[in-house]
């Protein structure tokens, strides 16, 4: 059965307007709240996320400044431990009293004598430049020569003798039977000449005898 | 904490239900009515809620203003328990006319631009003043011509009306003629509806509204010169009386003196009295008698003249003891009070307490619209 319906078309256009507007407004507002409650949470992941990761780089500065101060105080360390080797080397190494032993049994006649005798050792700075031979046209490395790093403390034993012998031969023997001593690294003879002595002519000489105490400290 | 589990509950489906049915609103001369129905698997059709409140003034005064409207629809809404807020209403008797129109059948016009051509000549100003709508009761005749029942109300008036409902928060489904709400609720009983021609008389103060049913047609609604305070004046006037005091001896007394109504008042009969006033108010009925053949004789051509007839009458005077008698002798059809049998909750042993005849009929119309959807004649 159809029955009377008195709702005028346009007020049920306007309800059905209205509704729809209503509608697209609460839509709106709910699309428009949850994009609000979004963006807050996001907001607050992202300062969750400056927050932690401000804490890491703290964590990592602070990280970085104990790296430094461990470097600093491994350096402080290692330079403490070299200057201990150093102290350790200069306070060990041949002794002084050996060295008279060693130089009694080279002197074998009385034909050489010691006018003075001076017993040296010393920390001595190496550069980084190697011993080499000039040959005229050619500066030559030799084979195996020891590349030493720059700033090197080598502590050195010398002994710097003076004295006179009764002839070159006489020092030469001398020279030859030190060198073989045990303890004995190198003799260089600095200088000789011959001096007039009760009108018999001896050789006066200058020697440096490097001890084979050398060590060295980096 | 309570306010919310009680509006869930309030939303909560009943145990057994199986939908709620609109609200039924309407504005009788003197109580605003809302009425909701609910289907139940097992009960059928039963009263959800019912509230009825008295205006503050007159039903005109309360049409005035939408704010009054508004608030006293919002204390009945609050105080009920009604779900939802889809409605059913009915224009008020004053703000709509309602008639049977004939129409030409031409197959150039349809009938919508058939009646509203026949509809413009009957209104003053333009029709676009005004929303009408029909109901077509003859498709086809002799004559070619056709028959509708057509309603038609000011543009202003509906749409202020709707405004008031609307601004308590309800959504008009649908907005109809009261004529429409006794039909539906006559014809939904199966035990009441007996009848092929029906009468319906709902009668007001000054004014009464005969409704023409024939074979579940509604034919005609027409309103006529015949109410309560008619008859009353009729009474009041040669005896010098007040009209309350008139009323309290139609009441007293009753209108049959043969037999006094069950329903009138213990003391104070006087079958004398109530012989004197059927003499009075016998003039008064008689109108009614004759708007009552001729609304029949109608019906009748509308149905070949077959069939039971039958009236009922519903308002203030129906309510009157020994009226249904004294329509009967003066009509010589049968004659039945609208009440408590015509309810679709009248099987319902909760309310057959609660609801006596004159509140059943007082909140039929409401009843009527809400059984909009709900019925199953439509």
């Amino acid at each position: 059965m159809s029955d009377i319906d008195l709702i005028p078309h346009a007020y049920r256009t306007r309800r059905w307007q209205t509704r729809w507007l209503k509608s697209t407004a609460w839509l709106v507002a709910g699309l428009t709240g949850a994009l609000m409650l979004t963006w807050a949470a996001l907001g607050l992941a992202t300062d969750n996320a400056r927050a932690n990761v401000a804490a890491l780089q703290n964590k990592l500065s602070h990280t970085s400044q104990q790296q430094a101060d461990i470097e600093r105080l491994s350096a402080v360390k290692t330079e403490l431990e070299r200057q201990f080797r150093l102290l350790s080397n200069l306070r060990s190494g041949t002794a002084a009293g050996d060295m008279f032993v060693t130089v009694d049994q080279a002197l074998t006649s009385d034909d050489v004598w010691f006018r003075n005798w001076k017993f040296e050792r010393a920390g001595v700075m190496v550069g980084e430049q190697v011993e080499t031979v000039n040959t005229g046209y050619f500066v030559v490395v030799p084979e195996g020569a020891e590349q030493l790093a720059p700033d090197e403390l080598r502590i050195q034993t010398n002994m710097e003798i003076r004295g006179q012998a009764l002839d070159h031969s006489a020092l030469s023997s001398f020279v030859r039977r030190l060198i073989v001593q045990p303890g004995i690294d190198d003799i260089r003879i600095r200088r000789t000449s011959l001096i007039d002595r009760n009108r018999a002519d001896t050789v006066d000489f200058e020697l440096a005898v490097i001890l084979n105490t050398d060590v060295r400290v980096q | 904490m309570s306010a919310v589990k009680q509006w869930f509950d309030r939303r909560r489906p009943a145990p057994g239900s199986v939908n709620h049915g609109p609200i039924g609103v309407y504005l009788t001369e003197k109580n605003l009515h809302l009425v909701q129905l609910q289907r139940r698997a097992e009960e059928g059709i039963v009263l959800r809620s019912h509230q009825f409140l008295q205006y503050p003034g007159s039903r005109k005064e309360l049409l005035a203003s939408t704010s009054a409207m508004s608030k006293l629809l919002r204390r009945a809404l609050r105080d009920g328990d009604f779900v939802g807020r889809k409605v059913v209403s009915a224009m008020p008797p004053e703000q709509v006319r309602v008639m049977s129109l004939s129409y030409p059948a031409n197959a150039t016009n349809s009938a919508a631009n058939s009646i509203a051509k026949l509809m413009a000549d009957r209104v003053d100003g333009p029709l676009t003043d005004y929303v009408v709508d029909y109901v077509p009761t003859r498709t086809g005749s002799r004559d070619g011509d056709r028959l509708a029942l057509v309603a038609v109300s000011r543009l202003e008036h509906a749409n202020a009306y709707l405004d008031g409902l609307e601004s308590a928060g309800l959504h008009v489904d649908y907005l109809e003629i009261g004529s429409l709400a006794i039909q539906r609720l006559v014809e939904f009983r199966p035990a009441t509806n007996d009848y092929e021609n029906l009468i319906i008389v709902n009668d007001g103060q000054a004014t009464s509204h005969l409704t023409t049913i024939s074979g579940n047609r509604l034919l005609a609604d027409q309103e006529i010169g015949f109410g309560a305070e008619k008859v009353l004046n009729a009474i009041a006037e040669p005896l010098e009386l007040s009209i309350d005091v008139a009323r309290d001896l139609v009441l007293t007394n009753g209108l049959d003196p043969q037999q006094r109504a069950p329903d009138a008042g213990d003391s104070g009969f006087d079958a004398e009295v109530a012989r004197t006033l059927v003499q009075i108010v016998r003039p008064e009925f008689m109108k009614l008698v004759r708007e009552i053949d001729r609304a029949l004789l109608f019906a009748d051509s509308e149905s070949q003249g077959e069939g039971e007839k039958k009236i009922i009458i519903v308002g203030e005077i129906a309510q009157w003891p020994g009226v249904a008698a004294l329509l009967r002798s003066l009509t010589k059809l049968r004659v039945e009070r609208l009440g408590l049998d015509h309810m679709p909750f009248a099987t319902d042993p909760e309310l057959i307490g609660n609801i006596n005849d004159r509140q059943a009929a007082e909140m039929s119309t409401a009843v009527g619209l809400a059984l909009r959807g709900m019925s199953t004649h439509e």
